[in-house]
């Protein structure tokens, strides 16, 4: 298996003096390849911060992050957007699909923006298990809650990311949406041996997860 | 303060940098609004007092009036006042350097004339005249008031000069002399109605009838222009001896043409206005729609949702338009003040008149009337750039700005997009600038209207071309001819026929001048005169035939515009060609193939010659001449006499000011002979059109600004709006190359779509602004010019402003982190 991702005493602080906010306090964890880790705490506890920096949408104030042993941030601007394309894919709580393009479009975008040709075959494999099909000229406006998020999946798995990062994917969603999505999730990153860190307050949804990190106050407890 | 006022004021505050952009917009239009009627009525106002002052309340004479009609006039009751001047004689002068003429003026043309003397009085008895210091001098004579001076003069009847007696006058009073009669040589001394009776015989006076009409206030002056026409015309008075005082009719009668340019360009700046506002809100609306769905959801109406846009789009103009008017009326007056010192007007008098007016502030340049129309005019811009978004955000429900994820409007068929196999930064541009048609197509919209306002403006600037003018007059580089003159029996070596007879422009004189370093060629034009009779006229009429050679027949090839040059009458040597112009203004019936007979002036003799019309052209008439043209070879096989009237002389570059300098020399020997250089005719041409291109490259530029601020706000905003989608497309591996080079392609298609429509519909526009112009006459434009680099201006102009604005916006778009653009979702 390995370790493919890996923080290393890792901090944000926001403000100043009486008013700083400890949002990641010397955190380090680590997830294996394959697997389907879920970090869970309340809101204001962290988790999304700490995401983020997985990500590399966010820059910590110390510590390192290391993705198949890159120190994500010894990367620049540039190169980190290209680490990003390839090696991470998003799913965000309100879906963040882009209201111009359809779905299909939507899903095969990052592999476009990295210049990459799209593996028709493969990416329609996706859309079957996404149930989809149907709906590929549609346009996200047209699209319920859940279908949309299921787009967003089908995104970030298009371009094969080493992992894949989901922030409270089920947030918007109502409960029995809230399962389907989930189920397709894990199904998916187990068809395609991909490694999921998903974040979330529901510790109903976290008990899907192979493992589950619990933070409080910007450090993880469990 | 109510509640919606004062969100009105809190959303002013929360929307700086869009109510910033707005208010620019807003205060140029009022600035603009202010700036051109102020400068334009002030322009007038100092125009119109200084022609009263030194134009006499006349509004229109007759020439040539005989004695019997003179009387008539007096008589009619369509004038309030008619007064008689004639031209008794001219005093003898050696040389023709300077000239006097003696007239004598009948009470009520006197007083007409408004002349007033230095000292003295006016000339009651047959022998006392009023002379000018000016005039004593150049005649060579000494004299004051009560002085008798002894005046050799030429008795003159109607178009001629008899020969000279001498006559003794004593001085009853002294005139000023004008700047420009000194310098022209041009005197004008005033004799008594006694005098006129006794030197020209009963029966052979020649009036000039002055006269002002009855009850003509609050008549447009074209109608005043009409009825003055129309009343000559039944006195049998010929339409060339008709004039109307124009300038003073100007001044003191509305001219219709002029309040409609006004209104045009008026109505063009609050076209502008109004796209450039629309379009900020326009874009600037779609980031509000859930703000306003909030005020909604929580009880607000939509007429207050409404007077909320209002309010704050007023709030807006309330700082906006004082200052706009302020810098408008200190601009216009500034402009009235350059314009004048500039000594851009022709008329040299007149301009000093008006700097004497604004020196003693004499004249009004402030006027009330145009700040309020102004702040008016902009306020009812801003209202009408507010009526669609104030109905749009009244529509907007709660749940609709609830549900509300900035993706424009929701297709309404099918709902679906056919969309590519593949994406790429290029396809995601497109797809993008897709996603609302509609307001994509109002931005290159709005954009394009100034742009087409910016080409059509630089095509006429570009048209009004001083080399244009020039040519009318001087075809090559130096240009030598002759002054004639009829009826001069002192002279009868400067009657036409006699020049013709003994020719200065003699072929020895061209070989040397041909023969000067620098001159290129010497090409020879003929010229006569033709008496020729049409129907329609029951007396003879003379027009100028000239003849060219091969040459200057080739160039004239591009201008016809009927008929032919290969026609066979013109090789035969029976053919002529017509100039378009004055076949239009005075013998609009003739046409291609008409025969016609002529008398062609040939020294001595008078050659009967019958020619057909072969082609009309519309040239210059240094080419094509006052009437019409043939043949050089066929007019010399036709006459006898050297009828050489012209030498168009090219010179090489650089060597014209040496080459003019000897061919002075070598024609200043001949008294008749004189020469024109294109530098000095195309200076004055220059000078007459700077007027009009001043103003028209300085609305360009206000224009140019209003267009580049439009397209700046609506690069913000297109940036600004998808702040949240732009921060996912990079979470997503977007780089900042790629969102560079999205936004750059997005703004390269408003650079494209804009000059598409700016300089595609602007050329179009431009062309039959063109077309208008030059059948109309209009500010000397004949030849098209494309304003090629006007539109090379616009072209990088909006370029760089595009390139400028991306790199800009991405600056600060870099300034937030990649997580706080996603974040932004309120």
């Amino acid at each position: 298996m390995g370790t493919i991702l890996k923080t290393v005493n890792l901090v944000k602080y926001y403000g100043g003096g009486e008013n700083q906010v400890r949002a990641i306090d010397h955190t380090s964890i680590e997830v294996e390849n394959g697997e389907f880790a879920a970090i869970v705490g309340r809101s204001g506890s962290g988790k999304s911060t700490l995401l983020h920096m997985l990500g590399g949408l966010d820059r910590p104030d110390d510590g390192e992050v290391l993705i198949e042993g890159q120190n994500i941030f010894s990367l620049k601007d540039e190169q980190l957007a290209v680490f990003r394309r390839r090696k991470i894919g998003f799913i965000f709580q309100d879906y963040n699909l882009i209201p111009a393009l359809n779905v299909w479009e939507n899903i095969v975008l990052p592999l476009g923006l990295d210049g990459k040709r799209v593996n028709q075959d493969f990416v329609m494999g996706i859309v079957e298990n996404i149930e989809l099909e149907k709906k590929l000229k549609s346009l996200p406006s047209t699209l319920s809650g859940g279908q949309k998020q299921r787009v967003a999946i089908a995104r970030a798995l298009a371009s094969r990311p080493a992992i894949i990062l989901a922030d409270e994917p089920t947030g918007n969603l109502d409960s029995r949406t809230e399962m389907e999505v989930i189920s397709i999730l894990k199904t998916c990153v187990r068809k395609y041996g991909q490694t999921l860190v998903m974040i979330t307050h529901d510790e109903t949804i976290a008990q899907m997860a192979d493992r589950i990190m619990v933070i409080e106050d910007g450090k993880v407890v469990r | 303060m109510n509640v919606i006022t004062t969100a009105a004021l809190a959303n002013l505050k929360k929307n700086k940098s869009r109510n910033i952009l707005i208010g620019i917009a807003i205060g140029l239009t009022a600035f603009l609004l202010t700036l051109l009627p102020t400068m334009v009525s002030g322009q007038l106002s100092l125009q119109f007092q200084a022609v009263n002052e030194l134009y006499p309340p006349v509004h229109g004479a007759y020439r040539n009036v005989n004695e019997k009609t003179a009387a008539r006039l007096s008589e009619d009751e369509s004038f309030e006042t008619v007064g008689l001047r004639e031209t008794v004689g001219q005093m003898y002068c050696e040389d023709r350097e300077a000239v006097s003429v003696m007239l004598a003026y009948d009470d009520a043309a006197l007083k007409m004339s408004e002349i007033e003397l230095k000292k003295g009085k006016f000339p009651e008895r047959a022998d006392e005249i009023v002379v000018s210091e000016g005039t004593l001098k150049a005649m060579g004579l000494e004299g004051d008031i009560g002085d008798k001076i002894k005046v050799p003069y030429q008795p003159s009847r109607k178009d001629r000069l008899l020969k000279a007696v001498e006559r003794e006058f004593t001085i009853s009073g002294m005139t000023e002399d004008t700047q420009e009669s000194l310098e022209k040589g041009f005197f004008s001394t005033m004799v008594s109605e006694e005098f006129a009776k006794e030197t020209v015989p009963k029966g052979e006076h020649n009036y000039e009838a002055y006269f002002q009409l009855k009850d003509i206030d609050g008549m447009v002056t074209k109608k005043i222009e009409k009825t003055i026409r129309l009343i000559g015309e039944t006195y049998g008075i010929k339409e060339e001896d008709i004039t109307e005082n124009s300038t003073y009719l100007f001044a003191n009668y509305v001219d219709v043409s002029l309040y409609a340019g006004l209104g045009a360009l008026i109505a063009a700046i609050v076209l502008s206005g109004i796209l450039t506002i629309y379009s900020i809100y326009y874009v600037s609306m779609l980031d509000k729609v859930q703000e306003y769905g909030r005020l909604r959801a929580i009880g607000a109406t939509k007429v207050q949702i409404r007077k909320l846009v209002l309010r704050e789009g007023f709030a807006v103009a309330a700082i906006a338009v004082p200052i706009g008017i302020i810098l408008g009326l200190a601009g216009g007056v500034l402009l009235i003040k350059v314009i004048l010192e500039a000594n851009v007007n022709a008329d040299r008098i007149l301009t000093e008149e008006m700097k004497v007016i604004l020196a003693n502030k004499e004249a009004r340049l402030v006027k009330w009337w145009i700040l309020a129309l102004a702040a008016a005019v902009s306020l009812l811009t801003v209202y009408l750039s507010l009526l669609r978004p104030m109905h749009k955000a009244g529509r907007i429900t709660a749940m609709e700005a609830l549900r509300y994820q900035g993706d424009g409007k929701a297709v309404k068929k099918g709902n679906e997009r056919r969309g590519y196999k593949e994406m790429s930064i290029l396809k995601l541009t497109a797809s993008n600038l897709g996603r609302n048609k509609r307001r994509t197509t109002v931005t290159v919209a709005a954009l394009g209207v100034t742009g087409i306002l910016f080409v059509v403006a630089a095509t006429l600037c570009c048209c009004m071309n001083a080399e244009d003018i020039t040519r009318e007059e001087i075809r090559k580089d130096i240009k030598v001819t002759f002054d004639s003159e009829q009826g001069d029996e002192m002279h009868p070596e400067w009657e036409l026929s006699a020049i013709q007879q003994k020719n200065p422009m003699s072929e020895e004189l061209r070989r040397r001048i041909e023969s000067i370093d620098g001159v290129i060629s010497v090409e020879t034009r003929l010229g006569t005169v033709a008496d020729i009779r049409t129907s329609k006229e029951k007396e003879e009429s003379r027009i100028n035939l000239d003849g060219i050679d091969d040459k200057a027949m080739k160039e004239l090839e591009r201008y016809v515009t009927k008929g032919s040059l290969d026609d066979p009458a013109l090789k035969n040597g029976t053919g002529v060609v017509c100039s378009r112009r004055s076949l239009e203004l005075e013998y609009p019936d003739w046409d291609v193939g008409d025969t016609l007979l002529l008398k062609v002036m040939d020294g001595k003799s008078m050659r009967k010659r019958q020619v057909t019309i072969a082609a009309i052209a519309d040239a210059p008439t240094s080419l094509i001449g006052y009437y019409m043209i043939m043949p050089k070879a066929a007019l010399e096989d036709m006459c006898r006499e050297d009828l050489t009237s012209n030498w168009d002389i090219a010179v090489e570059k650089g060597k014209e000011d040496t080459a003019a300098k000897e061919i002075g020399g070598l024609i200043s020997g001949e008294e008749i002979l004189y020469m024109k250089t294109f530098s000095e005719v195309n200076q004055q041409s220059k000078d007459s059109i700077n007027f009009m291109l001043r103003g028209s490259y300085g609305i360009l530029l206000v224009l140019g600004l209003i267009g580049i601020l439009n397209l700046v706000n609506t690069m913000i905003n297109s940036v600004h709006v998808r702040r949240k989608e732009l921060g996912m497309l990079q979470a997503i591996g977007m780089s900042g190359r790629q969102t560079v080079c999205m936004l750059w392609l997005e703004g390269l298609f408003y650079t494209a779509g804009t000059l598409a429509v700016s300089l595609g519909l602007g050329s179009t526009i431009g062309y039959a602004a063109y077309l208008w112009a030059k059948d109309g006459g209009i500010m000397s434009i004949r030849n098209y010019h494309y304003p090629a680099l006007p539109a090379m201006l616009l072209a990088v102009i909006v370029l760089a402003v595009q390139i400028l604005v991306t790199y800009f916006v991405n600056r600060s778009f870099k300034k937030l982190s990649l997580i706080e653009r996603i974040r932004f979702a309120d």
